[in-house]
């Protein structure tokens, strides 16, 4: 009896010491259980007057440096307690959620907050790092600037005006819908007034014709113009409401690529065509209404972040048609070819030298065609070359499983 | 009674740990990663991948090219040509050195010793011997230069040409444990197809009278030749030394020898004979020698440690005397008959022949 | 209490935990593999099938085969009946299915149109489709109480004609959409999902829409969709691999099944539905294949 009472005290000695060392632990964790120290020890090193803006971070003005900072050790940059958008999201938790939807910019996308925002304070507002435009421009390298004509925000560098720095509901990042944005600041009834031959009692669809940032033509007009467009409206507005057949009358080719298994028909009420394409004016011969990868992202945001987030993706994959048959295509993917030619029509060499492929090389596991497709997935992936798997063994074993 | 029980529970988990984590290692049938082996587009960075290829099967090498290494005793991959001369032992006769049961391919590689006598000229090693050309001594020319495998060659399938094709599915579905039937190329002696045997699971680096490679012979009573023997596969070339009609003296077995024996078993001849004392025993349960090793018709996978333990355990081979791959004698003899008695010479075939040392 | 006793409940501890594990993993992962309808047997592996069609009747599986152009038939244990490609004029069949009549319907791509094909009397007749004028590309079909329910790519609605092909309603998908991707009629209503706002909106049979569901996990790409016999909904998300299921009111529940080509795996599902037996299948485009799976 005196031994079993000294081991059940022994026990409870240990599940004692366990809760309270736990207790500890979540203590030590918890910030809230701590007094926040004072900013002037830390301002005893960081001069202060890096720290104060017309903007401060409230954290920063109320001098807890360690909400975000740990004072003794980290293992993020900037003795940050966490990685960058963790942080601010702690505090940011309704944007957290809202930025998810829809299509969110890249550096949010990244949790890379800090391109754009200033931590501790700045002399812009929402605690951006320097003038707005800058920062746009610094990542938009590639947008022309200098236009004959030129969109007045666009000069100012008042990108936000229309655009969400961080997310819309669409490739473009457009606030809303651009006709509403457009008409925020060209009154309708005067646009009516301006558009007064056009054939539709209504207006809308702007950015069918103009380049909202600017263009080297009057009226801010897209370079390449449809050629119906051109010479006369009538061509298309002969009757009532356009569809993709009025489109489909000219563009027999593309008629026949519809009758495919896949095809881009989307629907839009009969003229699934003007989804991407714009039926007046755009920047590139194809008329296509966004560069083509915003374009595809707008339903492909999966494949998007797929091809940004895998270690190993083809390069240069910004011209999807490049191996996809956008129109329709009886392939899987909607690929050009079956997915041996539509790769070995650049990759010669591997084409020559490879694991059987083809008709007479089935798959064991489903007894379709070996393609460089049962091995690679060009849109990216974490295994090297772009294989499915580990090509060391990992890969060669799905099939070859008695190896 | 406590005790016992946490004994038997501790002896239970650590057996059960061990069972779990020690592999069942074998030499036999090739492992590691696929890449090490093969390659699938032969291409990297715009370079090929494959040595002097592309190679058949999706190869990163031929034969050769893989079994080219000096052996250590550890290596997973057997080498059967060195490109620095190969140690072969004390008393020259490779089983204390680093060759392995073939021998070495060295010393009539162009790359090494280059003598046409010291070896098989072999397709990728040497050019053909520069005087038999393609004819192999007691046999019929080749259509081509003998190759590793198939119809030109010894592994593999020899009715199949293509060497690759000829060993197929082989190195991946070998298992070196037990007696090896000949049925297939993977269950063939050391890839031979149809020659049955047992393999040393380290292809007898240093070999000794426990560890060794078990031949299988026949004992034979004509002059016909015999199937799934090692010394019936050395005679698919080199005929005439195994068996033949006409090419021999009448009185059979007790005639006059027109060639060494082979596929003949000592037992028959033992008792009152020089033959008794093989390798320095009694006539009974001789130790087996390693520098002049002998067949036996046993299928058992019990390791035939000693000679004269029973009939058919003593079955002379074409091994016996010779080496497979290479060795620096010439007639790829196992040890240097021609420079004994001198002091670099050894006798090996006074290992049987035990009167003549 | 003695060491013995105290081994003993560790023991047990264990014991249940990890029972407790493998029933979370069991609830999670309540789907298991029954069959698999390949085209092997046919002499020919699938290649690219898009649908499939189940006839209660017969009790036998109709999977279009649609870069083989033809249509193949199993039994519900999935053994190979039947190939049919009608003397070889089918081309790019996308949806079929089988009238009480013994009519055979099949959506053509290839050719833009719907077929009936009179079996019996050994007659085909070809029927382009038309709305106000407007050509219709017919994609996905189902057939309810005699009504032929037509998915139009062209103008992204579902279509509901007599066996006439007279048009009787329109399930008119939202304007600002892309249209329906696909549509399922069960429990007395017509569902049909949009998958750029991965929302499942559920009409009347008469055409009129009755709920808008919007569902609570974001997908990759959501493709098709089937209503389980408790009004489940699943989702068959094509580039993710996988089934999502969420509850009559879009709240997600869980997943399952994962991108491969072995048993029990999927890659670019193109169809999901239940059989009459309760059974869920799977058409993969990507392994030529139907996968069934039950409870």
């Amino acid at each position: 009896m005196k031994i079993s009472l000294r081991y059940n005290r022994t026990i409870l000695k240990y599940i004692g010491l366990i809760i309270g060392l736990t207790v500890f632990i979540i203590l030590s964790f918890s910030r809230s259980s701590f007094s926040y120290t004072s900013a002037a020890i830390c301002f005893k090193c960081h001069k202060k007057s890096h720290f104060v803006g017309k903007v401060v971070h409230p954290p920063v003005a109320k001098g807890q440096c360690i909400i975000c900072h740990n004072p003794h050790c980290s293992k993020y940059k900037g003795l940050l307690r966490d990685k960058e958008a963790s942080l601010c999201y702690n505090c940011h938790k309704k944007d957290k959620i809202l930025f998810a939807q829809g299509i969110e910019h890249e550096p949010v996308r990244k949790g890379q907050c800090l391109t754009c925002h200033d931590p501790h304070c700045s002399n812009y507002s929402n605690l951006i790092n320097g003038r707005l435009a800058d920062k746009c421009f610094k990542c938009h390298k590639k947008l022309i600037r200098h236009f004959a004509y030129i969109h007045p925000p666009f000069k100012k560098g008042q990108c936000i005006v229309c655009h969400d720095p961080h997310h819309a509901n669409n490739s473009l990042l457009l606030k809303r819908d651009s006709d509403d944005i457009c008409f925020s600041c060209h009154k309708k009834s005067k646009m009516l007034r301006v558009h007064k031959n056009f054939p539709t009692k209504d207006i809308g669809d702007c950015l069918s014709c103009h380049d909202p940032h600017g263009s080297n033509n009057k009226y801010m007009m897209r370079k390449f113009l449809h050629e119906p467009y051109k010479q006369n409206c009538s061509i298309c507005h002969n009757k009532g409401k356009v569809t993709a057949e009025d489109c489909l009358r000219c563009h027999k080719d593309i008629s026949k690529k519809l009758l495919s298994i896949h095809n881009h028909l989307l629907g839009a009420q009969g003229n699934g065509c003007i989804v991407c394409h714009s039926p007046h004016a755009g920047d590139s011969k194809a008329l296509l209404r966004a560069p083509q990868l915003l374009l595809c992202r707008t339903c492909h945001e999966d494949t998007y972040e797929r091809n940004q987030d895998s270690l190993y993706v083809h390069p240069n994959i910004s011209n999807c048609a490049e191996c996809h048959q956008v129109h329709g295509s009886s392939r899987l993917a909607m690929l050009k070819e079956d997915g041996n030619k539509v790769c070995t029509r650049c990759h010669e060499t591997q084409g020559k030298f490879t694991h059987p492929i083809g008709a007479k090389a089935r798959d064991p596991r489903t007894g379709q065609e070996m393609t460089c497709v049962t091995c690679h997935h060009p849109m990216g992936t974490n295994y090297k070359y772009e294989l499915k798997l580990s090509g060391k063994e990992d890969l060669c074993i799905q099939c070859h499983k008695n190896y | 009674m406590r005790t016992k029980v946490y004994k038997v529970y501790t002896i239970s988990i650590i057996l059960l740990v061990i069972l779990v984590s020690v592999p069942i290692y074998s030499y036999g049938k090739v492992t590691g990663q696929c890449s090490n082996c093969h390659t699938m587009h032969n291409s990297q960075n715009g370079i090929s991948v494959s040595k002097g290829g592309p190679h058949e099967e999706l190869l990163k090498d031929t034969c050769i090219g893989c079994h080219t290494g000096t052996n250590t005793g550890t290596n997973k991959t057997p080498y059967v040509l060195s490109i620095s001369p190969p140690d072969y032992g004390v008393n020259g006769t490779g089983t204390t050195g680093n060759t392995l049961a073939g021998g070495n391919f060295y010393w009539v590689a162009s790359s090494g010793g280059a003598d046409d006598r010291c070896g098989h000229n072999v397709q990728g090693i040497s050019p053909p011997d520069a005087t038999l050309g393609l004819t192999p001594p007691g046999g019929t020319p080749l259509s081509t230069e003998l190759t590793c495998a198939g119809t030109n060659g010894c592994h593999g399938d020899r009715s199949i040409q293509d060497q690759y094709k000829a060993i197929y599915g082989a190195h991946h579905a070998h298992v070196d444990t037990g007696w090896q039937d000949g049925s297939t190329v993977a269950k063939s002696y050391r890839f031979l197809l149809g020659i049955q045997g047992m393999e040393d699971p380290k292809w007898e680096y240093h070999p000794d009278q426990y560890h060794h490679n078990k031949y299988y012979g026949v004992d034979r009573t004509t002059e016909a030749d015999v199937s799934g023997t090692i010394s019936h596969l050395c005679a698919e070339c080199h005929g005439y030394f195994h068996h033949g009609t006409g090419q021999i003296a009448p009185d059979i077995p007790h005639g006059v020898w027109l060639r060494h024996p082979t596929d003949f078993d000592m037992n028959n001849v033992k008792n009152g004979t020089e033959y008794q004392y093989y390798n320095g025993g009694t006539g009974v349960d001789n130790p087996y020698s390693v520098i002049s090793p002998v067949a036996t018709s046993d299928t058992s996978t019990t390791l035939n440690t000693v000679v004269y333990h029973q009939a058919g355990d003593a079955i002379v081979m074409c091994l016996s005397c010779h080496r497979a791959h290479g060795s620096p004698y010439h007639a790829i003899l196992r040890w240097n008959y021609k420079a004994w008695p001198g002091p670099n010479g050894y006798n090996g075939c006074a290992v049987c022949h035990t009167a003549k040392n | 209490m003695t060491k013995l006793t105290l081994i003993r409940s560790i023991l047990v501890m264990v014991i249940l935990t990890i029972s407790t594990a493998v029933s979370c993993y069991a609830r999670s992962a309540p789907w298991h593999w029954i069959l698999t309808l390949r085209g092997d047997a046919s002499g020919k592996a699938m290649d690219m099938p898009y649908s499939l069609y189940v006839d209660r009747m017969t009790s036998r599986y109709y999977v279009v085969d649609t870069y083989n152009n033809r249509l193949l038939s199993f039994s519900k244990k999935g053994k190979f009946l039947h190939a049919f490609n009608a003397n070889r004029t089918l081309k790019l069949p996308m949806a079929m299915l089988h009238d009480t009549n013994g009519i055979l319907w099949v959506v053509e791509r290839g050719k833009n149109v719907l077929v009936k094909i009179d079996l019996k009397n050994k007659k085909i007749t070809t029927f382009h489709l038309k709305y106000h004028s407007l050509t219709l590309f017919p994609d996905r079909m189902h057939e309810f109480n005699g009504v032929i329910y037509l998915l139009d790519k062209m103008t992204g609605n579902v279509y509901a004609f007599n066996k006439q092909l007279e048009l009787l309603h329109c399930f008119k998908a939202p304007k600002s959409s892309s249209g329906f991707i696909d549509f399922k009629v069960m429990r007395g209503a017509l569902w049909a999902l949009v998958m750029e706002t991965q929302t499942v909106y559920r009409f009347d049979l008469n055409g009129k829409l009755r709920q808008v569901i919007h569902l609570s996990k974001e997908m990759e790409f959501p493709y098709s969709l089937a209503i389980g016999p408790t009004g489940m909904i699943y989702i068959a998300d094509r580039h993710k691999n996988c089934i999502f299921v969420f509850d009559g009111t879009g709240e997600y529940r869980y997943s399952f099944l994962s991108l491969g080509q072995d048993r029990g795996k999927i890659y670019y599902p193109s169809e999901i539905d239940f059989d009459p037996w309760g059974r869920l299948c799977i058409v993969e485009e990507g392994n030529g294949r139907v996968e069934i799976f039950g409870r």
